[in-house]
This record gives structure tokens, C-alpha cells and sequence, in this order.
């Protein structure tokens, strides 16, 4: 039953929602259209991080794999092995999986008050480091994914952060 | 982790180092959702007293519930030198198990990567050791401690910097809580968009923190 990734040589698609709720984006990943685009792809392994979501109906007999689990004190290892991430719009989630510079789906939740989480998604996406869309237009989006290619996200600077600081409190560089 | 006291409800943890150093590193403020009102000032007042007699805190971090504020903490912390922000504290909503967990990793991690031994830099000793630094980056449960800090501070109580550095989801507006710090608390706001910058030529831009 359990075939590790690097046995199987296969493609990982690795979907994630951070700490949040976010259960539509769990039902239409586990959409059969959606498997079946993705197993098309040629993805045979599918991880999903369900956070504080209800645990859904695993599809089994199909050609992709699917396991779930609602946390893990570290996913960088799921990331690491994807060949896809699937993303809710939180920053923490969008930034560790560009850090790994990996194609990565970003999903919105328009279900979240006052969404400040577009802000960034929409601005990762206009300068075409990831790709953007909702719940229901997601399918779409892993057809089109295969099209386009994503611009590389630069790397960050927390030394910057961090020589600022010892100048502030007056501590010799 | 020990817990120290509990008050209120409320729970004042310290972390101990495994070997080397007693000194505690960090104390941890939480609480029980639902079943207590939020902390009120007098907790934090308690909890700046705490710090004060224990002579230097320099850094201390709040954070609510959300994964994604206590992330960008850590990514912040990850690249300081804990020698000279030692020890440090954390504010964490207790039912906020996952970012207590990554601050232990965090900590962790300096622990066995960092001489505990080693030499205090000079500069240092030029400072007092009663100059902190609070740092924090967003929920708005990060106002009531620095409302505090900068009241000590304007009755000469304890010295402190604020610094607050916006969260990365803000491009081009600037959140409740962070107009608030930088038009009235925060000693350095600093933003990680230009595009924000150029909005608020006030802030600091240092590139992309996190």
C-alpha cells in the first residue's frame, strides 16, 4: 500500500492549508475532475494538509495516491518532495513554498472576512510568481498551469532585518 | 517547560535551557479560549514587572492565533543573534499550540547552534542592560503591551524600543494595527513592499524580510 515517493519515481502533488479551515478548497482538490487532470498530468502521489478541516472521504482504486493528515510540526519535507504545490493564500504557506521554488497554485478562501490574504496573493501573482484562483476555478487553473511558465521569486534578505536592528539598539556591526 | 504560576486563569511558562545556562530564555502568556475574557492590561503589566526584575528582555514577540503571524516571527528571529537579544520573550494565545511549538523549535535550534559561553560584545556594556526591545509584527493583540511599554517609558519607568515590521500580506495598505504603530507607538515601523513605502514615506523599507 505504501509506496514511498522515491520508490515509485512519481510526481507528488502536495496541497496545503496552513492552520486555517478551508474545506472547500479540500473538496475540489478531491474533485474526481480534478483527479483526473491531475492523474492525466502524470501525478501518481497526492498529500494533503487538511489544518482544522473536517477530515473528507478518501477516493481509493484510482491511479493517484491519496493521503491526508491535518498537521505536521514540519511540511517543508512534503514540500520539498512536490513537484506541485497546492496552497491556500496565507502568507506563511505561499512563502515556504516559493522558498523551495516550486510551481505553486494559490487557492483564495473569499469565505474569510475582510481578506487581507488577496493582497499578497494578488500581487504574487500579478508579477507572476504563482498562479491565483478560487475554489471553483481551480481545475482550470492546473490545465493552464501546464502552459505558462512562472517567473523565479527572488530570495529574501532577514539579514537586513537583522543588522537594522543591532544598529538601532547600538550593538557594533 | 515549567509552569511558573497560574493567575487568573492565565499561565506565565518559563523555558529553561536543557544544560549549559539556567537563565530563563522565554516566558510564555496565554489563555484558555472561551472560558476567560482576554488578557487585560494588568496581565501584561505583570508581565512587563516580571521581565523588569529579571533586568533584560530584549526581544518580545506576540502573536494571536494564526499560523501565518507567528511564521514570519520566526522567520524574522531566525536570522538575530541571540547573544545580544537574550533572554527573550513570547507572547502566544494558549490555544495557539502550533506557534508555541515552532518558537520551541526556533529556540531550540539557537541552543545548540550558539556558544552560551561566549563573550559579550563590548558594546554591550555601554548599554544598560534595561533597554529592551519589543518587537512585533501585526495582530492587534500586539497593542496592549506596547500601549504599556510606552507608558513605562514616559514615566521613566523602563526604557524601550518598539519596532513593529508590517506583515508580508500587506502591498499597499497598511493594517489597522500598523497605522496605529506608526503614528503613535512604534519607535520603527518597517514595511516590506516599496509599494507601501512609497505610500508611507514614514516607514522603513528594507526589502523582503521573510
Amino acid at each position: 500500500m505504501s509506496v514511498t515517493p522515491k520508490e515509485s519515481g512519481s510526481k507528488i502533488v502536495f496541497v496545503t492549508v496552513g492552520t486555517t479551515q478551508f474545506d472547500e478548497l479540500i473538496t475540489q482538490v478531491l474533485h474526481p475532475n480534478t483527479l483526473e487532470i491531475l492523474e492525466d498530468e502524470g501525478f501518481c502521489t497526492m498529500i494533503v494538509q487538511i489544518g482544522r478541516g473536517v477530515e473528507p472521504p478518501i477516493p481509493i482504486s484510482r491511479r493517484i495516491q491519496i493521503s491526508c493528515y491535518h498537521f505536521k510540526e514540519n511540511i517543508s519535507f512534503d514540500m520539498e518532495a512536490a513537484s506541485l504545490i497546492i496552497s491556500h493564500a496565507g502568507a506563511g504557506s505561499c512563502l515556504e513554498a516559493l522558498s523551495v521554488a516550486k510551481p505553486l497554485i494559490v487557492v483564495v478562501n473569499q469565505k474569510l472576512m475582510g481578506n487581507h490574504q488577496l493582497e499578497l496573493a494578488e500581487k504574487l501573482h500579478s508579477e507572476g510568481h504563482v498562479f491565483m484562483c478560487y475554489p471553483e476555478t481551480l481545475k482550470t487553473t492546473i490545465v493552464d498551469f501546464r502552459s505558462t511558465k512562472l517567473h523565479k521569486f527572488p530570495r529574501n534578505n532577514p539579514l537586513a532585518f537583522s543588522a537594522y536592528l543591532e544598529k538601532l539598539m547600538g550593538f557594533q556591526k | 517547560m515549567t509552569c511558573e504560576r497560574e493567575r487568573n486563569g492565565y499561565f506565565l511558562k518559563k523555558y529553561r535551557l536543557p544544560a549549559a545556562r539556567a537563565e530563563p530564555l522565554g516566558i510564555i502568556i496565554s489563555r484558555k479560549r472561551n472560558k476567560i475574557p482576554k488578557p487585560m492590561a494588568g496581565d501584561y503589566i505583570t508581565a512587563l514587572l516580571l521581565l523588569h526584575n529579571q533586568g533584560m528582555i530584549r526581544v518580545q514577540k506576540v502573536s494571536s492565533s494564526t499560523g501565518g503571524h507567528t511564521g514570519e516571527m520566526v522567520r524574522l528571529l531566525s536570522a538575530l543573534d541571540f547573544r545580544h537579544f537574550s533572554p527573550r520573550l513570547y507572547l502566544v494565545a494558549r490555544t495557539d499550540d502550533m506557534s508555541a511549538k515552532r518558537v520551541q523549535q526556533l529556540e531550540s535550534s539557537h541552543v545548540s547552534t550558539a556558544d552560551s559561553t561566549v563573550a559579550i560584545s563590548r558594546s554591550r556594556e555601554v548599554h544598560q542592560s534595561w533597554i529592551s526591545t519589543i518587537l512585533c509584527n501585526g495582530p492587534g493583540t500586539c497593542v496592549p503591551p506596547c500601549v504599556i511599554a510606552l507608558l513605562l517609558r514616559t514615566l521613566f519607568i523602563k526604557r524601550s524600543t518598539i519596532v513593529f515590521v508590517e506583515s508580508i500580506c500587506r502591498v499597499t495598505t497598511l493594517s489597522l494595527t500598523g497605522k496605529l504603530m506608526l503614528y503613535i507607538l512604534a519607535d520603527r515601523s518597517i514595511v516590506q513592499w516599496p509599494e507601501l513605502h512609497a505610500k508611507y514615506p514614514q516607514t522603513v523599507f528594507l526589502g523582503r524580510l521573510v
